[in-house]
């Protein structure tokens, strides 16, 4: 099956390139709201729960990995990718729209946020053009670009600044008012491997579960070290007044040749939506070339490109009439919550499902 | 053709992320003012008095701008009307409040601050008593660099302690913070001289007390667990106590009294009592009466402390368990005024200055 240079897979990705892939699509857009969602010290628990109970759907989207022989045909394949398409347009439009919100508010007011839109997808097509292994190699880049930021937090997780009592007490005395919420939002916190489920093509047919195992705890470390520099720092009344702590409290972060950090952390945080925007690109771009049945002929960047201008156009109708105020946006975030939760929940079980069914039904076809 | 639409790609990119693009606000240095001190205070008429120094950054004749206005931001704009330059608040470090002002809810002011993208948490903020804007204008005959003098007056003291330096940031945490209250150093001008006074105690955002002299190093010393005070003068008993290495530890058990256990180590500075300090029995007896002054004085602040229903020493935290909670915020509130408090001091001289002074 040729399908042209975008889908090319002759060249494997390395094992721990998955591991890093991982983390980079769990820390996503929710790293930015969660200790505002979590606010209470006993979250710490919540998310190492959730941590632990979602490793084990990491272990079903490790299987997924390892089958690599393009089963999926037919019509219900095709009929499938309309809730697909939908659900990608979703995850883009919260990670593009917030983000590009995020540098509206924090770096540029004077500039409109439809400029950072474009901004961010001519930067995702311009990587997603090259095609599909490179997109995945730049989950290092994206890595390297970001995770340096969590150090500069140190400095906010010591005493003065810092007021431990704030850890106490460590229990949850009544259920709290917001507490399924919060148990969803750190569900769909972990959530990002579910996309790599269809990637089996790309792992060289090497085991790769403990890779993704590794990716995801990185992601449970990070997690809770961010809620709790944000919990010693503000304390519970306080972190839950404040949009987007992870980036307000960096801003009290100077150094003695550099202030006003966020406005280097805000764009280094930009390279992972890069890479996940990128990825959603090409997955678009497969998604409709299935719907329309025309996964035999060689992909195109000019179709590529069409779609990311489809997109540019979509995203530019949400910011003008369906995101323009704070309220919209937690509307956005919550049902984004809800949709991303289940996809993660489902989208591994079912694929394993479906892949089940096809091959006994050409066992069957076999022996019969 | 391909290499002329990446050329192109990269220029535009450039361009519009630096800024240089149609509807952008410019930051010309040239062109701005970025002020560093504000003073805020309330007219009888309840309109806010907005005075600041301008401009920090050219050689220019340095002058006190002062405007009126019903809403902070208001002021800030009229301001920048006022001068040629566009006023910026990207460098703010210091905000000061007259004590009028503080007196009054201070919360909707602080807000906006809090809101506007461009001023750090780390504003340093201060409560005057007196006529803030003549001292201005009295200090630029003097020194023109007042505004980066007082700056670094801040960050000095924010290391070094002897002034309970704060900013916005430790404002407004105390301020939500259930178990403890907000508490800002308190200026006072005496013949043109801005002279530390003391600290400001806050509740709910309006200044309820303040805490000064000897009283204000008790206070600080009971502020933090462990801490280095250079002098602590006990003029009332003729000596000077310094080099003093203090901890302080705060019990507060569920049911039952506070408990204040202050231990000193220190070196006797200056002493001009009656007692010969060469007699270990008198040394002792010298001990034991400071730690009985100290005691008193110690539970006279608190008592106080307790008076104006405040609680900046965070004794409420002391109560909380890593599985206990035995004090909501609302039931701690109402407990603090009638919690019992006991203070131990105990008070170890290593060197007593032995110099003879009678032949």
């Amino acid at each position: 099956m040729s399908t042209g240079t975008l889908f090319n897979h002759e060249q494997p990705l390395q094992p721990w390139f998955w591991a890093v892939l991982v983390n980079r699509l769990q820390i996503g857009y929710f790293l930015l709201i969660l200790p505002k969602i979590l606010v209470y010290p006993y979250m710490l628990w919540v998310i190492l729960m959730v941590g632990l109970v979602s490793s084990l759907n990491l272990h079903l989207i490790g299987k997924c990995l390892a089958i690599h022989d393009g089963f999926m045909k037919g019509v219900w394949l095709r009929v499938w990718m309309v809730p697909a398409i939908g659900i990608l347009l979703l995850k883009m439009t919260l990670i593009v729209r917030g983000y590009a919100g995020v540098v509206h508010q924090f770096l540029f007011p004077s500039i409109g946020i439809s400029a950072f839109i474009v901004l961010m997808l001519v930067a995702a097509l311009y990587l997603a053009k090259h095609g599909m292994t490179t997109v995945l190699h730049f989950c290092v880049i994206a890595f390297l670009a970001s995770v340096w930021a969590t150090i500069l937090y140190g400095f906010l997780a010591m005493p003065p600044e810092a007021h431990y009592s704030y850890l106490y007490p460590l229990i949850p005395f009544q259920w709290p008012s917001n507490g399924f919420e919060s148990l969803l939002s750190v569900w769909s916190a972990f959530a990002g491997p579910e996309y790599l489920i269809v990637l089996g093509p790309w792992s060289g047919g090497k085991r790769l579960t403990k890779y993704l195992l590794a990716g995801h705890v990185f992601s449970i470390l990070e997690y809770t070290y961010l809620f709790f520099v944000s919990l010693v720092f503000l304390g519970s009344p306080y972190l839950k007044t404040v949009e987007f702590p992870v980036f307000n409290l960096l801003r009290y972060v100077q150094l003695p040749f550099f202030e006003r950090l966020e406005m280097i952390v805000i764009p280094a945080y930009m390279t992972p939506l890069i890479l996940i925007i990128s990825l959603l690109l090409l997955y678009l771009y497969g998604a409709l070339r299935i719907l329309l049945n025309r996964n035999r002929k060689p992909a195109h960047t000019r179709g590529l490109f069409m779609v990311s201008l489809a997109v540019a156009g979509y995203l530019l109708m949400v910011d003008r009439w369906l995101w323009t105020t704070e309220i919209h946006r937690r509307m956005w975030e919550q049902a984004q919550m809800y949709v991303v939760g289940a996809t993660f929940a489902l989208a591994p079980a079912l694929f394993l499902g479906y892949y089940a069914m096809q091959s006994r039904r050409r066992r069957n076809e076999k022996t019969g | 053709m391909k290499k002329l639409g990446k050329g192109l790609l990269i220029v535009s990119m450039v361009i519009s992320l630096t800024g240089c693009s149609w509807g952008v606000k410019s930051n010309i240095i040239e062109e701005i003012s970025p002020t560093i001190l504000k003073y805020i205070d309330r007219e009888p008429d309840g309109q806010l008095k907005v005075s600041t120094l301008i401009p920090p950054l050219r050689k220019e004749k340095k002058r006190v701008i002062t405007e009126k206005a019903r809403l902070e931001k208001e002021a800030r704009n009229e301001i920048s009307q006022k001068y040629y330059r566009e006023l910026k608040s990207g460098q703010l470090r210091m905000l000061f409040l007259s004590k009028r002002l503080a007196r009054t809810d201070i919360l909707p002011i602080l807000n906006t601050w809090m809101l506007d993208p461009e001023i750090s948490h780390r504003l340093y903020l201060a409560v005057v008593e007196g006529d803030f804007v003549s001292f201005l204008h009295h200090q630029l005959q003097v020194q023109e660099l007042i505004d980066f003098n007082l700056y670094q007056m801040f960050s000095h003291y924010e290391q070094q302690g002897e002034i309970n330096v704060t900013n916005l940031h430790r404002f407004m945490e105390a301020y939500f913070s259930p178990y403890a209250d907000s508490m800002v150093p308190l200026f006072t001008l005496k013949d043109n001289e801005l002279t530390y006074k003391g600290t400001a105690l806050f509740r709910e955002g309006k200044m309820v007390g303040e805490i000064t002299s000897l009283d204000d190093i008790l206070f600080q010393m009971l502020s933090h667990k462990n801490w280095f005070q250079k002098t602590l003068p006990l003029p009332e008993q003729g000596i000077i106590l310094g080099s003093l290495y203090t901890e302080s530890k705060v019990t507060a058990p569920p049911s039952g009294d506070v408990k204040i256990q202050v231990g000193l180590k220190g070196k006797v500075d200056e002493y001009q009592g009656k007692r010969n300090l060469n007699q270990s029995k008198e040394v002792k007896q010298l001990t034991r009466e400071l730690e009985s002054v100290l005691e008193q004085k110690i539970t006279r602040i608190m008592h106080q402390l307790q008076q104006w229903r405040v609680d900046p020493l965070r004794v409420g935290e002391r109560t909380l368990g890593p599985l206990s909670q035995p004090y909501s915020e609302k039931s701690w509130k109402a407990a603090w005024p009638d919690k019992r408090i006991d203070v131990k001091v105990r008070l170890q001289l290593e060197s007593l200055g032995l110099l003879e002074l009678t032949k």
